[in-house]
């Protein structure tokens, strides 16, 4: 309430007015044209900074999710491997069991020991299996795990080591990317090479009992192999749901996003028509309330 | 009383109502000059002629009077002061804070999450030349983006200091026109002359003052205004104006000094209130901020590399340049472009991530100020937008009280239209009515000189 209304208050006022209502417009046009409610830290400190947090977790949840990726051609590869090596042993009780049974001549033996070292060579090149170049198999050692060797009792050299690379799937989960050859090939337990090379040895030299003997180590062989594959079923499993996880969770945070920043766009439209409204208002009145003054009053 | 002191009497009634006509056209030609105040004519009923049987003895403009509000002009000051120094907080810290902006920004933050990410996608294969290479850009783009921001950071504060010396240079010379301004008005009250004009040229120069910088305001006696700092040091005393000087006191940026006293601390209003916050205190906060998590980062990462073996299997370097004391931010640079400089190896195979994985840990240890990088940068944001928002609210707040007390001069001081309409025809009507006394005073004169006649 003023004692007196003047020519300059009124115009303060009036342009305090168009101000506030264009600050509204601007506020409006901007939320929708950026779609976003903070656009800058001081539109909402605390926001920004949970958006930055946001942003911060959204780029580490894409990164695990590239990691999975990767480790699951690994491992795919990896299993796959194995599948063939399963194949090849397989194939090769069938060999040692027809060998060992005394009814064929030491040159059908022969032949069939032939055959046990072509499957002997395949196991060594799917031993050797490489993702993106590096070996499956050797551990963390680069070049090709294994090699073959007369000199050797199970007829290989391991080239690899027993160390395996770990990578992180989720904060503070990390997965073995890998199981060395030498726990698969060369189980203690069953060793796939040995059997393989004993049953070579067996067939060359005509021995129907030791092709036996052999024949129970390659199922010794086989079974161990199976049960480290199944490390490979249960980790691409266990990438399998942690995928659907950072999935579901990436895209909570993408909501988030929107939630902490993004603009509400009906609101935004029905502000800017509010504050044209307004503004229209404002300039009817101004254009009146200059207009009318006893100065312009007929005689005045 | 005869008939000639009758005419007197129209007489000082003609020129009492033209002064007020005066008056009333001066109010109305002035109705849109900024800080004009209105003026009233002030007139009184003079005592009759010694003798006289009765009546009055006319009237007489006893003053023409500026009506303004010394209490308001004082609190129109400090609320400009006040309004001054938030807008120039704003202008400081508005463009750097788009380098924190959601819609891209500068992506400070980004380009840190980018050099972690790369850091993981080598842990899935560690001895691959292109993902060694994608570490190196990666880290190279975030040595980049600190550089950027800090020198980013650093321009907008040099720039400050500059604005500190042009606004020092323009306070001196408002100060100079204040104080020969009391000359002018003491040199016209003292000869009875109407100092309103010049009054009103003055208050506009304090006002504009008042934008620059706070001050204390006093009457210096025969009109004159006496302008004083915070601390007491003399701005303007009667006719004489202490300019402000700048200069550097060993801050590395330009200091206000008053009679050489460094006054740059107490000044609390005023564009240069604003410019000095940011200058010696929000943007250096930030800057402190911003080396405290690039060194932070940057050592993290160059004691774990050391820690492990690079691509050849020896141990590992340096990433990054170690760090100075100060500055870390605008002088982050990578000490190596060799990507088997990486040492992703702890034991030497090359094929090995496990260093990597320690490495890629720093993204969850604290290295800045017990906070890790991703919280570092979160709290960068919060704290400098706080600053800014504060300072938004603020000056918004001002900005109404600023035009509620312009309103209320404007009540006081400002001039009505339809008020010097009706001042018009009073005066008019009045003029009209003493002149008519003279014609009828005339024209008895006239008779009475005929009297004698035939």
């Amino acid at each position: 309430m003023y004692s007196r209304i003047t020519t300059d208050l009124m115009n303060n006022n009036l342009l305090q007015a168009l101000n506030i209502t264009q600050q509204g417009q601007n506020d409006a046009l901007t939320a929708l044209e950026t779609q976003r409610r903070v656009n800058v830290p001081s539109d909402d400190p605390a926001a920004a900074a949970l958006y930055s947090d946001n942003l911060a977790a959204n780029s580490q949840v894409t990164q695990y999710l590239q990691n999975i990726n990767s480790l699951n051609g690994n491992l795919q590869v990896g299993d796959a491997a194995l599948g063939s090596a399963v194949s090849l042993i397989t194939r090769a009780v069938t060999l040692g069991v027809s060998g060992s049974s005394g009814t064929l001549s030491a040159t059908d033996q022969q032949a069939l020991g032939q055959e046990v070292g072509e499957i002997q060579k395949q196991m060594i090149s799917i031993a050797n299996s490489t993702f993106q170049g590096v070996s499956v198999f050797g551990g963390t050692a680069s070049g090709p795990a294994y090699a073959a060797s007369a000199t050797s009792p199970d007829g290989v050299v391991y080239q690899g080591n027993d160390t395996v690379n770990q990578v992180e799937i989720a904060p503070g989960a990390k997965v073995p990317v890998n199981v060395p050859g030498s726990q698969i090939f060369q189980n203690a337990n069953g060793s796939v090479f040995q059997a393989l090379n004993d049953l070579k040895t067996a067939l060359d030299n005509g021995n129907a009992s030791d092709a036996q003997t052999a024949v129970g180590e390659l199922n010794q062989g086989l079974n161990q192999l199976g049960q480290q594959r199944v490390f490979y079923g249960s980790t691409i499993d266990r990438l399998n749901t942690t995928s659907t996880y950072l999935n579901n969770e990436q895209l909570n945070l993408t909501q988030q996003q929107n939630t902490l920043v993004g603009a509400d766009l009906s609101a935004s439209i029905t502000d800017l028509s509010t504050a044209e409204l307004a503004r229209n208002a404002i300039l009817a009145a101004g254009s009146r309330i200059n207009q009318a003054s006893l100065l312009n009053q007929p005689g005045g | 009383m005869g008939l000639f002191g009758i005419l007197s009497i129209a007489n000082q009634s003609l020129q009492a109502q033209q002064a007020g006509l005066e008056v009333s056209a001066n109010n109305i030609a002035n109705v849109n000059t900024p800080g004009y105040t209105r003026q009233v004519a002030t007139l009184a009923e003079n005592a009759p002629a010694p003798g006289s049987i009765g009546g009055g003895g006319g009237v007489e403009v006893q003053q023409i009077q500026s009506i303004r509000d010394s209490v308001l002009e004082i609190r129109l000051n400090q609320e400009t002061q006040n309004q001054n120094k938030l807008t120039a907080l704003q202008q400081q810290l508005s463009p750097v804070e788009t380098l924190f902006g959601t819609t891209g920004g500068a992506g400070l933050g980004t380009a840190i999450d980018s050099f972690f990410s790369s850091l993981q996608q080598l842990s899935t294969n560690p001895s691959d030349g292109s993902e060694r290479q994608s570490v190196l850009t990666a880290a190279q783009t975030m040595a980049q983006t600190f550089q950027q921001v800090a020198q980013a950071v650093s321009q907008q504060s040099s720039g400050a200091n500059q604005e500190v010396v042009q606004n020092v240079a323009q306070a001196n010379t408002l100060l100079t026109q204040i104080a020969s301004l009391n000359g002018q008005v003491a040199d016209a009250q003292n000869s009875q002359e109407d100092s309103s004009e010049l009054v009103d040229q003055r208050t506009n120069l304090v006002r504009s003052l008042a934008g620059i910088m706070d001050f204390n305001v006093s009457d210096g006696g025969s009109g004159q205004v006496t302008l004083t700092t915070n601390s007491g040091a003399p701005l303007v005393v009667d006719t004489v104006a202490t300019p402000l000087t700048t200069g550097n006191s060993g801050t590395g940026v330009q200091d206000v000094f008053s009679n050489g006293t460094d006054i740059t601390a107490s000044i609390g209003g005023g564009s240069l209130a604003g410019l000095i916050q940011a200058r010696d205190q929000t943007l250096p906060q930030l800057s402190a901020q911003l080396d405290q998590l690039a060194s932070g980062i940057a050592n993290a990462v160059n004691a774990q590399n050391q820690s492990g073996f690079n691509a050849s299997g020896a141990a590992g370097g340096n990433l990054f340049t170690p760090p100075p004391a100060t500055g870390a931010a605008a002088s982050m640079a990578l000490a190596t472009n060799d990507p088997n400089a990486i040492a992703a190896s702890a034991d030497g195979t090359p094929g090995d991530n496990s260093n990597l994985l320690a490495m890629e840990g720093i993204q969850q240890q604290a290295v800045s100020n017990g906070q890790t990088p991703d919280s570092a940068y979160s709290n960068i944001v919060s704290s400098f937008g706080s600053v800014l928002s504060a300072a938004n609210t603020q000056q918004q707040a001002s900005s109404l009280v600023l035009t509620q007390l312009q309103n209320q001069r404007a009540a006081v001081s400002g001039v009505s239209l339809d008020e010097e309409s009706i001042n018009l025809d009073q005066f008019q009507s009045a003029f009209q009515a003493a002149a008519r006394v003279v014609s009828v005073i005339s024209s008895l004169s006239s008779l009475a000189i005929d009297l004698g006649k035939d």
